[in-house]
């Protein structure tokens, strides 16, 4: 197994993990409303960069499931799509968060016991 | 600023009608935030804007984000029921046109080259011909089609699971393909008697004398047809099912019963048969046959519809055994186990 190769297997592995909680991270930024590029910026800031080809389809899908709420903002010199949490949105995004602090806390106990292992092994 | 809108265009025109205006401003909007951010209030080159596109990706991805139009003739989830009635089709229809070539060379005969050049010909043609139609109605069932269709979207019980094909209970291909076989063979024969059922007397000069009675083609055909199609269709049903089950021997059971019907109507009506066919086997003057002819023919001409009547009990008697008692033995066997 070359480098090169496992390179390519670790990246696509993290690219899926990523998308998995893109969804959380998106929906985590929108209790106030956000246009598609405002939303890029800011979670590039925070160390959580996005394609704006993954974000705005990302917008439309969960307007359509009911999660978002959209807003023509046409005052400004280009008119801009704002998003924000619906009603339902709020409460699957704290459904959502729990269960991920669920899972953040489960994997964490596998990744310490076979820690755990490895130290008792060795 | 072309290229944008060429861009926005490729992505767009793969959307549904609905979603494309929408989808337009947004990424127009995308766009000129993108190069606003980049340019810090400087005019945009041809070199920015391509920058920015690329940024972007491929359109057709793009698009493919934003779920557009499949981009695909058949999708994962039928391709397994069109592969499935592709090679059964296929099949049969090639195994059917390839007979009837068969059946043309015996009429008339001809050079085997030219025998081997029809046969690849046809099939050539009529594979071309399976595989654009089959592909065209699952194209359309998935152009067209709900969410729903297709087998893997009904709920899965394990009671779907197809059975493990028993060597005893299989439908052996061959012998369906047989019965199309010879019911095509017996349709040909009937539509063309002065090609096929004759007697051909050597000598300088050929007399042809028809079994059937020619001036009654007419009446009889639709029911000859009906005839040769019940077993055609029975034949089909059992390639498809592939094994034995009781339903497979109830169809069986109900067609053989037609057939059986159908045949009592043509064979045992003596104005199916040639009425002069002994005067023109005289005339003909068959010096060595004329005797046997004289003799067999009564017996044909009456008993043939017995021949067809045992076979079809038969047929159905053994088909209904296999259908439920082998059933039975597989189920108690795996009961043993």
């Amino acid at each position: 197994m070359t480098d090169e190769m496992m390179k390519e297997i670790l990246g696509g592995l993290t690219q899926e993990l990523r998308r998995g909680v893109v969804v959380l991270a998106v929906l985590s930024q929108l209790h106030e409303p956000q246009y598609g590029y405002s939303l890029v910026s800011k979670l590039a800031e925070m160390d959580f960069p996005i394609e704006a080809g993954t974000l705005y389809p990302l917008f439309r899908r969960l307007e359509k499931q009911g999660l978002l709420e959209s807003l023509w903002d046409t005052n400004e010199s280009r008119p801009r799509k704002y998003y924000r949490l619906s009603p339902m949105g709020k409460d699957v995004y704290d459904q959502l968060c729990e269960e991920w602090s669920q899972m953040v806390i489960s994997i964490g106990n596998l990744l310490k016991s076979e820690e755990g292992e490895k130290d008792g092994n060795s | 600023m072309e290229t944008v809108e060429r861009y926005i265009y490729a992505v767009t025109r793969r959307l549904p009608e609905k979603a494309r205006a929408d989808v337009e401003l947004e990424l127009r909007g995308l766009i000129e935030d993108l190069l606003e951010e980049r340019l810090q209030g400087k005019k945009a080159s041809k070199d920015d804007v391509n920058e920015v596109l690329m940024e972007l990706g491929n359109p057709e991805d793009l698009a493919k984000e934003y779920g557009g139009k499949p981009q695909y003739l058949i999708g994962p989830r039928l391709f397994d029921s069109y592969f499935k009635v592709l090679k059964l089709v296929g099949s049969i229809v090639l195994a059917l046109v390839e007979l009837v070539v068969v059946i043309k060379a015996f009429m008339a005969p001809m050079g085997i080259v030219a025998f081997i050049i029809e046969f690849l010909g046809t099939l050539f043609e009529a594979g071309i011909q399976v595989f654009v139609w089959v592909t065209l109605v699952f194209a359309g069932v998935e152009y067209f089609g709900q969410d729903d269709l297709g087998g893997s979207a009904k709920e899965w019980t394990p009671a779907l699971l197809p059975e493990i094909p028993d060597q005893k209970r299989q439908i052996p291909m061959s012998e369906s393909l047989v019965g199309i076989g010879l019911s095509i063979l017996f349709l040909v024969m009937y539509i063309m008697p002065q090609r096929f059922s004759v007697i051909q007397v050597a000598g300088s000069s050929t007399t042809v004398i028809p079994i059937v009675n020619q001036e009654m083609i007419p009446r009889f055909l639709p029911l000859f047809i009906a005839f040769a199609g019940v077993t055609i269709f029975k034949e089909v049903w059992k390639l498809a099912k592939r094994v034995w089950s009781g339903e497979v021997a109830v169809v069986n059971l109900i067609c053989n019963g037609i057939a059986i019907v159908l045949a009592y109507l043509l064979f045992a009506n003596p104005e199916f048969w040639n009425p002069g066919f002994i005067e023109q086997v005289l005339e003909a003057n068959v010096s060595s046959a004329t005797g046997i002819l004289q003799t067999l023919w009564p017996l044909v001409t009456t008993r043939f519809i017995y021949v067809i009547v045992i076979a079809y009990v038969i047929d159905a008697l053994s088909a209904l055994y296999r259908g439920f008692s082998i059933h039975d033995k597989g189920a108690r066997r795996k009961l043993h186990d």
